[in-house]
């Protein structure tokens, strides 16, 4: 698989060689994956295929142009060449447009397993049938959709600087969601997913994930209205992408610094966050479905400390917005690899124990302004509780706050890092100063 | 593409689909003076479905040549052997129903075809320049032209053998703009399906970058909404948004059939009866709408479907396999993302008709409330509880437009929601043409209507 990839990868920057390119890089990928899905409380469809996949960044005459095939024979990779060219050719100038050098990459292993890759079909449906089992152990819950998917993936990287890159994965994911239904009612639907790399253990991690959706879905029968108040929330790491992770990582993109869009292009140094918070991302967390040895142009990833003690230590870059600030890159094209934040020293208990007042958000829908980073929006699958008593499920309950206010805000952090549907690893934040609005 | 879909699905024992699809997408980002994105990607493919001992296969190729289609056709074939064993209920039969036989040319494909690169990078380019001019609290300007040309065929073994060439232009606009010690974004975006023509005529077009200038320079230092019950009159943006996400989804038969709320409610009084809401393939009020298809991913001709008349609820959404359940016609929303996708139950066109009264009475008709301006993105659930994020919002106290307020999220429960409509404007807007619905899979979808009074929960501040 990784030698046709190259052969191909190998091809493409030949093409764009020989089509006047003065530099290029070439992203080759090959997929086989076996999927099950599930539908309206019931098998649906099994499906297979294969997939490849070939990008290429031409720079001509300093200018820009890209294109991707999914066809791999040699008209369609000179198709793809003559589009990039074609494109570059009446782009406009950018001096700082530049590929990165040859790296000393390691690979990252632990990332690929025969049994994984060997799976017959037949051990993917019997586990898709434990799966689907394991979450309506109780029969109000009902599923909407569910599938369990099976990949081997193969990645080149390679440039006209001579960075050669290769990866190869086997990576089996699954995801459900649900709500659960009575006669009389219907919850809110709640979705989880999760992965891993190697077949051992798999079964029980995903119906592990099952029956935490039924758990969760089963917890929200009979939802009231929480009253109106200002002041704190618990937030469960279902709820951090949203209003923690995704602003932070838009403030400290090396791109958003130099469009001018960060609010925190000056804060290296400077607390952003209240002392209880730290963050890191770690590429190699092999827990987490990012975990990678090189980010997307092939440049070595590391392990980032981005908040330390509620301190900013870094901005992120790719080449070329490192190129552009004067700076290096950190290994951060394509985003951040594996966050995760730092436990604390409260159980979950004593968070929920404190607070007159309480909303617990599970899950939130709504939006988020990384501008400005004010968010709004629904509290759903959420609990409240007085004075460290429970009291019910919400519905038709509104939280709103602002991103920056919030990091400062928080109050606690649980002793307990726990991964999120294998995308990042975070504990329970207790933030204050937040809007509680009911319908 | 078509003879040859034609003869392996002829040569193929039992029910077989198969569904060529090409892709070429060509995207173009400028910021700050400099092109980030000039890219061209072509996708293209042959799905393969079957349905054997009463399951579904699917399997699919890049490889558009017979052997590879019928290697797909086998691993399809094998994939629902494997499956059938250990679904409960089998699906029975597809009943025969009408199919597209047709080739479809829609407007504006060969226009855009012929439409010079070149000459569509400098429309952005020169819209960028235009939009960063019109203030100087704007900082920054990102102007992206998308356009995704469309070609399929569309091949079952029961009749269907159809192919269709269309494209989906769409432009986004957004001003990043700060003062006051306040950061604010303007953002307009607009789609169609349909030719550079038919995308600079949207109402959207006119005077964007004056607007979206404005809308970034006007908001910034304005305070948030109040949080509570309010009076609300909603844009045909948001108006669509609600059509879309918290009553569209909850009609699609699959989530009906897993208990949606509105499971059961066939013939039921849902909405005021100033409302009817209706899904459709077609371009009714003209413009193009995003999400327009002449026949769906199961070569089913996809027209209108009323989902509310006058308040009533009277269809769901459905593919062959669904409607055969609930013993009705398909309706034409079985759509495949890409090649490799199978076909799901997905909107199109998804409104609420126009009323009778114009937007200046019903708000001069307003004693206390808000005009909410600009859907952002939304979403809802299974119980019909929506959350939409919004520009902004205007005050109208005593019937007359007043202060600003900025970030605005609106929620409520839509069946409820639809029900406190009193109001309905004879203007119809097309408005989410640029949107993409997600459900396991992307869908191009577009959604509008009038403008609309009812009663909501505004998120805000305490």
């Amino acid at each position: 698989m990784i030698d046709k990839l190259r052969e191909g990868a190998e091809a493409l920057l030949s093409e764009a060689s020989g089509r006047g390119a003065d530099e290029a890089q070439v992203l080759a990928t090959f997929s086989e994956k076996a999927r099950v899905a599930f539908e309206k409380n019931d098998f649906n469809i099994s499906s297979a295929g294969t997939q490849s996949r070939l990008s290429l960044k031409v720079h001509k005459a300093k200018r820009k142009g890209t294109a991707t095939t999914n066809e791999t024979g040699a008209e369609a990779l000179a198709g793809a060449a003559e589009r990039a060219i074609t494109l570059a050719g009446f782009s406009l100038e950018d001096e700082y447009l530049t590929l990165p050098d040859p790296q000393d990459s390691e690979e990252l292993p632990g990332r690929f397993d025969e049994a994984l890759a060997g799976l017959p079909a037949a051990d993917l449906h019997g586990l898709a049938a434990e799966f689907v089992a394991a979450a309506r152990v109780d029969d109000r819950i009902s599923l909407d959709g569910a599938e369990l998917e099976l990949r081997t993936v193969g990645e080149v990287i390679a440039n006209s600087r001579g960075l050669r890159a290769t990866d190869r994965v086997t990576q089996l994911s699954w995801s459900l969601m649900g709500m659960g239904k009575t006669e009389t009612e219907v919850t809110s639907f709640d979705y989880l997913s999760g992965s891993t790399w190697a077949w051992d253990g798999a079964p029980d991690r995903a119906k592990e994930t099952a029956r935490a959706l039924g758990e969760r879905l089963t917890a929200c029968f009979g939802p009231k209205q929480a009253p109106s108040y200002k002041g704190a929330v618990l937030l469960s790491p279902a709820v951090l992408g949203e209003l923690i992770f995704s602003p932070m990582m838009f403030h400290i993109s090396g791109q958003q610094i130099m469009d001018g869009k960060s609010r925190w292009e000056s804060a290296l140094g400077e607390r952003v966050a209240s002392a209880a918070f730290g963050l890191t991302d770690d590429p190699f967390n092999l827990v987490l479905n990012g975990a990678t040895p090189h980010d997307a142009e092939g440049v070595t990833a590391r392990r980032t400390p981005i908040i330390e003690d509620g301190v900013l230590k870094t901005h992120v870059d790719s080449s070329y917005t490192a190129n552009r600030r004067g700076t290096a890159s950190t290994g951060h094209a394509g985003g951040l690899h594996g966050i995760c934040v730092a436990p604390g020293d409260s159980s979950l208990e004593a968070l929920r124990a404190d607070p007159s007042q309480l909303v617990v958000v599970e899950r939130f829908s709504g939006n988020l302004d990384p501008v400005s980073g004010d968010f709004s929006g629904v509290a759903k699958n959420s609990h409240y509780y007085e004075k460290g008593e429970y009291r019910h499920p919400l519905t038709e309950t509104m939280i709103a706050g602002n991103f920056f206010e919030m990091l400062k805000s928080i109050v606690g952090v649980s002793d307990r890092a726990e991964p999120f549907c294998n995308a990042y690893q975070a504990p329970w934040l207790l933030v204050d100063g937040i809007s509680v609005t009911s319908g | 593409m078509k003879e040859l879909l034609k003869e392996i699905a002829d040569r193929t024992p039992g029910w077989v689909e198969l569904r060529y699809h090409r892709r070429l997408s060509n995207q173009f980002t400028v910021q700050k003076g400099r092109v980030d994105v000039a890219d061209s990607t072509v996708t293209a493919g042959v799905g393969v479905r079957v349905l054997e001992n009463g399951s579904w296969g699917f399997a699919s190729t890049a490889l558009n040549e017979r052997a590879a289609i019928e290697k797909a056709v086998g691993q399809a074939r094998d994939a629902a052997l494997e499956s059938a064993k250990i679904r409960r209920e089998k699906i029975a039969p597809l009943p025969a129903t009408e199919l597209a036989t047709a080739d479809v040319v829609l407007d504006g494909y060969d226009e855009l075809t012929d439409k010079a690169l070149e000459e569509k990078l400098e429309a952005v380019l020169a819209l960028e320049k235009d939009t960063v001019g019109k203030a100087d609290e704007i900082h920054t300007v990102r102007s992206t032209y998308n356009e995704m040309f469309e070609e399929k065929v569309i091949v079952t073994s029961d009749g269907a053998a159809a192919a269709q060439k269309l494209v989906r232009p769409e432009l986004r606009l957004a001003a990043f703009a700060s003062g006051s010690g306040d950061h604010n974004v303007g953002a307009n975006s607009l789609g169609v399906t349909g030719g550079w023509n038919c995308l600079f005529d949207h109402h959207r077009a006119e005077g964007i970058a004056e607007a979206t200038a404005r809308q970034a320079v006007e908001l910034l230092g304005a305070p948030h909404v109040p949080g509570g019950k309010a009076t609300v009159i909603l844009e045909p943006s948001i108006v669509g948004l609600l059509s879309h996400e918290a009553i569209g989804h909850t009609v699609e038969a699959d989530f009906v059939a897993s208990g949606s709320v509105a499971a059961g409610k066939i013939g039921e009084s849902v909405a005021s009866e100033l409302v009817t809401l209706c899904d459709s393939g077609v371009m009714e009020y003209g413009g193009g709408p995003g999400g327009a298809i002449p026949f769906d991913d199961e070569g089913v001709p996809a027209g209108r479907t009323p989902i509310i008349e006058k308040g009533k609820l009277v269809s769901y959404l459905h593919n062959r396999e669904s409607a055969a359940t609930f013993g009705v016609a398909p309706t034409g929303n079985a759509r495949a993302w890409l090649y490799s996708d199978e076909p799901l139950i997905r909107m199109r066109n998804t409104y609420i008709e126009p009323g009778a009264q114009s937007l200046d009475d019903i708000i001069a008709s307003t004693e206390q409330g808000y005009l909410i301006m600009g859907a952002g993105s939304g979403q809802a659930d299974a119980t019909g509880e929506f959350m939409f994020g919004c520009d902004y919002a205007v005050e109208i106290v005593g019937g007359k437009l007043g202060r600003k307020f900025k970030e605005v999220t609106i929620s409520g429960i839509a069946f409820d929601v639809l029900k406190t409509v009193d109001a309905v404007s004879s203007e119809f807007k097309w408005d989410l043409g640029s949107g993409y619905c997600g459900k396991w899979q992307p869908a191009k979808v577009d959604a509008g209507g009038p403008f609309l009074r009812c009663q909501l929960t505004l998120g805000g501040r305490q």
